[in-house]
């Protein structure tokens, strides 16, 4: 499982537990999960944060880009549900809004192992 | 040549026509120059008339003649005119100073009696000996040229190396032929019209007629 | 009859030259392109058949020319010469007539070509000094002429033909220089008078006139170092001089070479050879580096002719080489490959220049920088140059393949050989032309990706439109025979055989056997380039085909179309596309050593704080490092020589009658 991360409008706070998901500790990778650096790669999207106007094209042109047939993930409360966003000037709405989400990955940010189960459930290993 | 007389009068001009050439050197006053050059036309016509006579040469009396008044009267004429209408212009600088000068003639006449060797030696004769005279005559004449910043002194010195010229024609040739010689003295009386032109027309533009001041021209 | 009609070709080129000049304008264009096509078919036969049959014709005459008279002499090694010049001749009359449609080229624009085309066919024909320096002459004239009539008030075109101009004539006096001693110690002015006496001359004299001669003969091929007037000239002529200049004229200093150093000198010291073929390393590495480095499309061209002419040169002076060691097979071999090699650059530089001019002439620009998008725009120009880019990256199936297959093979099999300075300079051989393949391929991946691919970068580019046929006919011409050149190497092969047999002084057995592909008659090895287009072609039908029967899963019946991958930006403009600059600067990196690129940063900060930059400029520019090194220095030395001396005439007439008294006395003084 190839994922594309895309930071639609985030904090940054799920990114640090994206990346301690990847390191030594929880190594999602061992699952078979691996992030990649383009969508052409990638069987789906890893969506962090709100979707932000600004960001609301381009996320629809990376899932465009991906190959099918591919996932979408939405990691944290902001990409679930908006989180405290919600509603918010400059904001389209949570990833639900925009594209279709197979997994949401609830939490405020989510922490390593959470991120690392929900892969597990794609992969699964 | 069998007489002695006409071979020591021709002796005699040949040196003058030299010592002129030297005088010429020697002088600053513009006046004196002319008549040097008055004076060395006329030996110059001596040594044509001399060698016309001996030779019963009728042409050659023609360019005596003509010699005499060219170069004897009319181009000295010329050019007084242009030093009477700037009277007590002088050489007062020139180039390389009047000593310096006379000693490089004297070994213009020492380099031109060695090479005239070979010129003599195609023809050799009481007459040809005479012919470094001219060709010494030419090189001080040239040196004239070089070293003198008045534009007279310089037509003065195209006149020298001219007469020189005309000399060693006289000495080996017995003379050179009437057409010849017609053309070159007309030639260089154009010059002299040409430059009495000019010197006026310098003297009106710039007040001086020194050649040096020329030097704007360069490119 | 190959003379007869060698000489109508002649003539029909001189007349084609004058009507060039005296027909009224809106006929000129056309008159001189049909008449010299029709000379360049007439010398095509004539020289064809001096090929085929293997008899040369001389012919003299008192006339022409005053004292000598006129020497012709048509052998099997000047006719391969005359038949390259007349097809990329016949190619170049074609393209004419369309390159000139637009705007009528000047009366001596459209004298010159065929002026041009006239001499550079008579060169290989000359048998005797005078003949051969006056015909030299001659095409050096009109080719700077030729070189001056499109842009002769640029900067750039006027500094390249000083450039050229000041080359050719050093090389012409090299020439002169070391054929006149030829000449004065054989007693004779004709090339048979002088081969004749070769074996009564002393080896440092024929060395001195070898060297002199190479001199000039590499300065006309462009060999390094003597290449700076080419990647000038080349890019600022017109194209259809260009065309010839890249596809004819340097040829000629190849044959000036042969023609010297084995005809007339009778191939002489080892030593010779080894310093050819090191020209022809150093030329091959340098031209291949600069060729991958440039971004003008003329520029690169040119210097790949340099890189070419190298590869040509290491072909000689191997065959030089080997020969002078007693190794007669594999001499011939090795030559044979070296003039197959000249002949197909012809064919594919030809076809290459006149793509870039037909590019430029539609896009206005020549810049890569600028180009983009013209395969869509121009898609017969893209694909006869793509054939071309192909030729020259040496592929299969095409003639730059061929020709390189032999030169390898050639080289590697001189291994067999008993000289350990010889093989040396083998290996250097085959590694150049490992290296050099490489970058060939860098350089013209680039040409066509950049060029002809993606978005067009400039409006000029998205304006272009195809070209008309007379210029596409001009250019597939020389595809077409890249094509059949590659695919049945066979038809040529007898021809330069008999041409390699004539170029050895000590003559040399058949290189290859009869047949449409490559088999090598003195050594084992073969290839044959039909068979191998065939099994691609049919590799590529069952491929195909399987594709088409094998049922597909619903996605791939329909295809979804999509934009390309932008990083999720929405606007794709090309200036998110890979320049030629970029594309070039990871070579450029690796080779700075040789290239020495000039970068040139500019920052100016806002007034308020240097940390903000207000804009930022780059600059950066791949000079020549040995016109930098090399002819700088003496440039700059001339020049300071010059401004010394126009201080010695300052304007005083003293000084002037002072130079003149003293030049007599001195005179005087040294007589007596």
């Amino acid at each position: 499982m190839q994922l594309r991360h895309v930071d639609a409008g985030s904090c940054n706070g799920c990114e640090i537990e994206i990346a301690q998901a990847f390191a030594p500790v929880s190594d999602a990778g061992r699952f078979g999960a691996r992030l990649v650096a383009s969508p052409r790669h990638a069987d789906g999207l890893l969506v962090t944060g709100v979707v932000t106007k600004n960001m609301a094209v381009p996320l629809q042109m990376t899932f465009e880009a991906t190959p099918r047939p591919r996932v979408v993930v939405a990691c944290g409360d902001c990409a679930v549900s908006g989180g405290v966003f919600a509603g918010a000037y400059g904001v389209v709405g949570s990833v639900r809004d925009v594209l279709p989400v197979d997994v949401e990955i609830p939490g405020c940010p989510p922490e390593p192992s959470e991120i690392t189960e929900a892969l597990r459930r794609l992969t699964g290993r | 040549m069998r007489t002695g007389a006409e071979l020591d009068v021709v002796e005699l001009a040949a040196g003058i026509v030299l010592a002129g050439a030297v005088l010429a050197l020697w002088r600053k006053d513009l006046r004196a120059l002319i008549s040097v050059l008055s004076l060395q036309g006329a030996a110059l016509a001596t040594v044509a008339a001399v060698l016309a006579v001996h030779d019963g040469d009728a042409g050659l009396g023609v360019v005596a003649g003509v010699v005499l008044l060219a170069k004897g009267l009319v181009i000295p004429g010329l050019l007084a005119r242009v030093v009477r209408a700037d009277p007590g212009s002088r050489e007062t600088a020139p180039l390389v100073n009047v000593p310096a000068s006379l000693i490089t003639a004297a070994v213009l006449v020492v380099v031109s009696y060695l090479v005239a060797g070979h010129l003599t030696a195609l023809f050799p004769g009481p007459l040809t000996r005479l012919a470094p005279l001219g060709l010494a005559t030419v090189l001080v004449g040239f040196f004239v040229l070089v070293t003198r910043r008045k534009a007279v002194s310089q037509i003065v010195g195209l006149l020298l190396v001219d007469n020189g010229v005309a000399l060693v024609a006289f000495l080996l040739t017995a003379g050179v032929p009437l057409l010849v010689e017609l053309g070159a003295s007309l030639d260089v009386l154009l010059v002299v019209v040409v430059l009495q032109v000019l010197a006026t027309s310098m003297r009106a533009r710039f007040g001086h007629i020194d050649l040096d001041q020329l030097r704007e021209l360069h490119d | 009859m190959s003379t007869a009609a060698y000489l109508i070709g002649l003539g029909i080129a001189s007349a084609a030259a004058l009507l060039g000049a005296v027909l009224p304008a809106r006929r000129r264009l056309l008159g001189a392109a049909v008449l010299s096509s029709a000379a360049c078919l007439a010398a095509l036969a004539g020289a064809g058949d001096v090929l085929v049959s293997g008899h040369a014709f001389s012919l003299h005459t008192a006339q022409v020319l005053p004292l000598t008279g006129v020497d012709l002499s048509l052998d099997p090694l000047g006719a391969i010469f005359v038949v390259t010049t007349a097809v990329v001749g016949l190619a170049v009359s074609c393209y004419s007539v369309g390159y000139g449609a637009h705007q009528t080229p000047s009366r001596t624009a459209t004298a010159m070509l065929p002026a041009f085309l006239t001499t550079l066919l008579l060169v290989p024909a000359a048998a005797s000094l005078a003949t051969f320096m006056v015909a030299w002459e001659l095409m050096a004239l009109a080719s700077l002429l030729a070189l001056l009539t499109e842009h002769r008030r640029r900067r750039e075109t006027r500094d390249a033909a000083q450039w050229y101009a000041v080359m050719t004539h050093i090389g012409a006096a090299a020439i002169l220089l070391g054929l006149v001693l030829l000449a004065a110690h054989a007693g004779g002015q004709s090339f048979a008078a002088i081969a004749a006496h070769r074996r009564h001359l002393s080896v440092p004299l024929a060395s001195v006139v070898f060297l002199l001669t190479l001199f000039g003969f590499a300065s006309k091929a462009g060999a390094v170092p003597l290449h700076v007037w080419l990647p000038r000239a080349h890019p600022e002529a017109p194209s259809p001089v260009s065309a010839l200049m890249s596809g004819a004229m340097v040829n000629l200093g190849i044959y000036g070479i042969l023609r010297v150093g084995e005809d007339l000198l009778g191939g002489g010291e080892l030593w010779w050879w080894l310093v050819v073929a090191a020209l022809g390393v150093v030329s091959a590495v340098f031209g291949a580096l600069h060729a991958a480095a440039s971004t003008d499309t003329k520029r690169l061209l040119a210097y790949s002719t340099v890189d070419n002419i190298g590869l040509v040169l290491i072909g000689v002076g191997a065959a030089g080489a080997l020969a002078a060691g007693g190794e007669q097979a594999l001499a011939g071999l090795v030559l044979l490959a070296a003039l197959f090699h000249l002949v197909n650059h012809a064919l594919f530089k030809g076809c290459l220049f006149l793509g870039a001019g037909a590019v430029q002439h539609a896009a206005g620009t020549r810049d890569l920088d600028r180009l983009g998008g013209i395969a869509r725009k121009m898609p017969a120009t893209a694909v006869l140059f793509g054939i071309g880019a192909l030729s020259i990256s040496a592929l299969p199936g095409l003639n730059g393949f061929a020709s390189e297959w032999l030169l390898l093979e050639g080289l590697l099999h001189g291994f067999a050989s008993h000289s350990a300075v010889t093989e040396a300079a083998l290996l250097a051989g085959v590694a150049t032309l490992a290296i050099t393949g490489g970058l060939t391929a860098t350089a013209f991946v680039k040409a066509l990706g950049v060029g002809f691919l993606g978005q067009p970068r400039s409006e000029g580019a998205g304006d272009a439109r195809e070209v008309g046929p007379s210029m596409l006919a001009g250019m597939g011409l020389l595809a077409g025979g890249c094509v059949v050149l590659g695919v049945v190497p066979g038809v040529v092969l007898p021809a330069l055989d008999r041409a390699t047999t004539a170029g050895l002084a000590a003559g040399a057995p058949r290189a290859v056997l009869p047949g449409l592909g490559l088999a090598l008659a003195s050594v084992r090895g073969a290839i044959d380039p039909a068979l191998l287009v065939g099994g691609l072609l049919v590799g590529i039908v069952v491929i195909w085909g399987a594709l088409r029967l094998v049922p597909r899963s619903a996605d791939l019946r329909s295809p979804r179309r999509a934009a390309a991958w932008g990083c999720g930006r929405e606007l794709q403009t090309a200036r998110m596309e890979i320049t030629a600059t970029s594309f070039a600067e990871p070579l450029q990196r690796v080779f700075a050593d040789v290239l020495r690129p000039d970068h040139d940063l500019e920052v100016t900060h806002t007034a308020e704080s240097r940390y903000f930059p207000e804009a930022i400029s780059f600059h950066q520019r791949v000079d020549d490092a040995i016109e930098r090194v090399v002819y700088r220095p003496v440039m700059a030395a001339v020049t300071w020589w010059g401004r010394l001396a126009r201080r010695v005439p300052n304007g005083s007439v003293h000084r002037y009658l002072a130079f003149g008294f003293a030049a007599l006395v001195l005179v005087l003084v040294v007589l007596a």
